[in-house]
């Protein structure tokens, strides 16, 4: 029985902050090595975890759906393919990437400063700027506040404060960009 | 080293992480700072091209899909699964899975857990005190 008993295991896997000669008990699961006096220590394949690239967390989050929660504020512009949710502050440009048809909707306590280009926009909050959904639909809700303008396909005012001009899209898809 | 399963974090707390509001999807691509003055939690499963500070609190999940770039990332828990590049700063833990790629330095100041095939290019520095006690 060796009396030299070398365990590195034990410090390399325990957390414990003391060492503890007796090796086996400190680390489980992690055998104990042990080595003759003055021996040069064998390698420790073991020690190292052969661990494969970890599976990513999986939490709940429905695709292709952006979010900006109340109290968050984000200053800068992005370009959605899903939809969006503002509840916060948002200063900047929102748009579609091309070819998507993205759903904006700007939340009760939502603040949008900037130009919105998207298929449907929804306005419960507050916005100033461009709204524009002109292949799709405007709804205005009652607690909303909408300064600048809107493009519109078809367009839904439920008593919202609005001061903003109004502009019809037109159909014809070689229309000269106002 | 105790294998975990494989859809759970190490260090940042799994509540913390299931309390995220804000979310940017995998088909997004922002291009600007998120900021914050609450306890709040972002996901980013998009292209970030900026910063995201909570000045106090917060949570950050890269997810595996989320692409950052030209960042300060900074808020108390930062769990990072994609692509960072830029400075990440944790104010109480850090965790980096396997699947994440950091360039860039990273700051914690409490905790830090980094899954052995990380992929790590920059400073890892502990801002705590150092001759502070180690809790058990």
């Amino acid at each position: 029985m060796n009396t030299d008993t070398k365990t590195p295991s034990a410090a390399l896997g325990a957390n414990a902050t003391q060492k503890s000669p007796d090796g086996p008990a400190a680390s489980p699961g992690q055998s104990a090595i042990s080595v003759k006096a003055g021996a040069q220590l064998p390698p420790i394949a073991s020690a190292v975890p052969q661990l494969a690239a970890q599976q990513a967390v999986a939490t709940a989050a429905p695709s292709g759906h952006s979010a900006i929660a109340a109290g968050m504020s984000f200053q800068g512009n992005a370009v959605i393919s899903g939809g969006c949710m503002v509840a916060g502050d948002y200063t900047g440009n929102l748009s579609q990437a091309e070819g998507a048809q993205a759903n904006v909707t700007i939340a009760e306590t939502g603040h949008l400063r900037g130009d919105v280009k998207a298929h449907q926009i929804v306005v419960m909050g507050k916005t100033q700027g461009l709204l524009d959904a002109s292949a799709g639909t405007v709804t205005l809700h009652e607690t909303s506040n909408v300064q600048g303008h809107v493009r519109y396909a078809k367009l839904q005012v439920n008593g919202a404060e609005l001061n903003a001009t109004l502009e019809k899209a037109s159909n014809k898809p070689t229309k000269n960009a106002a | 080293m105790k294998e975990t399963q494989p859809n759970t974090t190490r260090l940042v707390p799994h509540d913390k992480l299931a309390a995220i509001t804000s979310l940017m999807a995998s088909g997004a691509t922002f291009d600007g700072s998120f900021h914050s003055q609450k306890d709040l939690g972002i996901k980013i499963d998009g292209r970030l091209n900026g910063n995201v500070v909570f000045d106090n609190g917060g949570t950050i999940h890269i997810g595996a899909s989320g692409q950052v770039e030209n960042t300060k990332l900074e808020a108390d828990y930062i769990f990072i699964e994609g692509k960072v590049t830029g400075s990440v700063i944790a104010r109480k833990a850090l965790e980096i899975s396997g699947t994440a790629t950091v360039v860039g330095d990273v700051t914690y100041h409490e905790t830090m857990d980094i899954h052995p095939r990380a992929r790590l290019r920059g400073k890892v520095e502990y801002q705590g005190d150092l001759e502070a006690p180690r809790s058990a």
